[in-house]
């Protein structure tokens, strides 16, 4: 599926009664529905377990669907023609393989290039306009592994962004980064909004995904609250979701903390 | 000048030495080849494990008077599917797999050659390798086997490399990678029975894996370290022939001596190099220390 010229209410991404998991484990996800329209950003949120990584993995392909049905612009997404852009957590690509960021932009191009052992101009010239657009234009040539953790993530959204696809799914991007490499994500994902790409992003971050979303989903095997930060992330909500290990904080900003209620006291003497 | 180049041209006087240092150029370029997709794949054990695994194929052609090419080409093969069923579903990890599969198929190996009362001389001939003893028709054999695997990964190379790095982007492109995970392994055993002959099953791995370990501390991209390491398997081969013709040492010691020795003089000149930018002699050190 190509990146398409949508309108903003034209549902891109439709999930209906979808039941999936890994075939070697129970099914972590069951009855999911929710409805992505063209150009929206999403933040899935949820415990760990959750479901969160084998909801996007399903969608992308990864990951076997059991039941229900999975819609990217009206057409199954098992059809062999639909494309949906995986962002990968960086740890998950092996970081010792020798090739340069400009490859790895590359391989999200190789649909349709694959059957050349080597990669046509146009494809070269592709993944450099790409790398521009993230401004990694200067460590085209540098080794994948000899980078900083916000670059790589940024190359691997460069990477799904090259497969034409205008829906992206992004698996905890910001898991393991400093501050200086979130701002660099932070950035592209901006970059992404105004290419009005579509985005599905799983994330443990509630101040970020409270800031930085219009909309979040919060998922415990199904959709347990989905709608803007204010209504989902409410204690009951997240009492429902993550038991009781967890509940929303007001700080003075207005951004909402959910934490470990063990730790109240700690945040309330600051 | 000219003792230098007689010493170098006297051997090729032979039909077998003429031979052999053809067949050892190819394997070499080949393994190293192959071995390079092995090493950023991690599969050295897997390699370990297959060219063990084609000793019952071996086994069975040298005591029926069999083709040993049709035979250990037919037991690696066998292996290398096995262990991708086996781990189809992940309920057995690939390691684990091998390491059965492996251990099995040696033992039939061994239960079969044990059969014949020249036992000790033949599974010598199979673990060490047998260079001077190929002929026109083994030439043959790898010219064109050789040139199979070599054009496989020449279309594939481009799969390969991303179903090496990151396999979940292969299933998103919708590559099929399932068969280019089981062509990566049979390629691999087509080389191993390929290279059998010139240093054995004992010594197969170095062939596989030094030059393009070699070749991975020298360069940053997949593409040159194909290319580094094939030549540098090519000059091994080279190199260890007339070590070996010279000295008497056999073949297959020779060669794997020599990748390792330039193995360890890369592996200390980039330790060196590495630690002297880390100290670097423009450092000034600290005032009252």
């Amino acid at each position: 599926m190509t990146r398409s010229n949508n309108a903003p209410e034209t549902p891109a991404l439709m999930v209906r009664e979808l039941g999936a998991g890994y075939p070697w484990a129970p099914r972590t996800i069951d009855q999911l529905n929710f409805t992505l329209c063209c150009g929206e950003c999403v933040a899935l949120v949820g415990p760990n377990g959750a479901g969160k990584t084998t909801l996007l993995k399903s969608i992308a392909g990864l990951i076997p669907i059991d039941t229900g049905e999975v819609l990217v612009h009206g057409i199954d997404c098992r059809h062999r023609e639909v494309q949906v852009g995986f962002i990968p957590q960086r740890n998950a690509v092996d970081q010792n393989f020798p090739v340069t960021a400009h490859d790895v932009v590359m391989m999200g191009l190789a649909r349709g290039n694959s059957w050349l052992p080597w990669w046509p101009g146009m494809v070269r010239q592709r993944a450099l306009e790409l790398l521009e657009l993230f401004q990694l234009g200067e460590i085209a040539h540098q080794a994948f592994g000899e980078l900083s953790a916000g670059q790589q993530q940024r190359i691997l959204i460069a990477r799904a962004l090259a497969q034409e696809s205008d829906i992206l799914l992004l698996d905890e991007p910001f898991s393991g980064v400093d501050v200086a490499a979130a701002a660099e994500i932070t950035s592209a994902l901006e970059t992404l909004r105004e290419q009005g790409i579509t985005m599905l992003m799983a994330t443990h971050d509630m101040v970020r995904a409270a800031r930085d979303f219009d909309r979040l989903l919060l998922l415990r095997e199904t959709v347990v609250a989905d709608g803007p930060p204010e209504e989902v992330l409410r204690p009951d909500l997240l009492h429902q979701a993550y038991g009781d290990s967890a509940s929303v904080l007001p700080l003075k900003d207005g951004v909402l903390h959910v934490a470990n209620p063990r730790e109240h006291a700690g945040l309330h003497d600051d | 000048m000219t003792e230098i180049l007689d010493a170098l041209l006297e051997p090729l006087s032979y039909g077998f030495a003429q031979r052999s240092l053809l067949a050892l150029i190819l394997v070499g370029f080949l393994s190293a080849v192959v071995g390079s997709f092995m090493v950023v794949r991690g599969l050295a054990f897997f390699g370990d494990a297959l060219a063990h695994a084609v000793l019952p194929g071996v086994a069975v052609a040298y005591t029926t008077g069999g083709n040993l090419f049709v035979g250990g080409l037919g037991a690696g093969i066998l292996a290398a599917l096995t262990i991708v069923f086996m781990t189809r579903d992940r309920k057995v990890k690939e390691d684990t797999a091998i390491g059965i599969v492996f251990v099995t198929m040696f033992a039939l190996g061994i239960a079969i050659i044990s059969i014949r009362p020249s036992y000790g001389l033949d599974l010598a001939h199979i673990l060490f390798g047998s260079i001077s003893g190929i002929d026109d028709t083994d030439l043959t054999y790898m010219v064109l086997l050789g040139g199979l695997v070599l054009l496989s990964i020449l279309v594939f190379y481009k799969q390969l490399i991303i179903v090496c790095f990151d396999p979940e982007l292969g299933q998103v492109l919708r590559l099929p990678v399932a068969f280019l995970r089981a062509l990566l392994l049979v390629l691999v055993a087509v080389t191993i029975v390929l290279s059998l002959r010139a240093v054995g099953l004992a010594l197969m791995l170095a062939l596989l894996l030094t030059p393009a370990a070699t070749a991975r501390l020298l360069t940053k991209r997949m593409s040159h370290m194909v290319w580094l390491a094939g030549l540098l398997g090519c000059a091994g081969g080279v190199m260890g022939f007339y070590l070996s013709w010279w000295t008497n040492v056999p073949p297959g010691s020779a060669i794997v001596l020599e990748l390792s020795a330039v193995f360890g003089l890369v592996y200390a000149g980039r330790a060196l190099r590495q630690r002297r930018r880390r100290t670097g002699p423009g450092v000034p050190s600290m005032p009252g220390r």
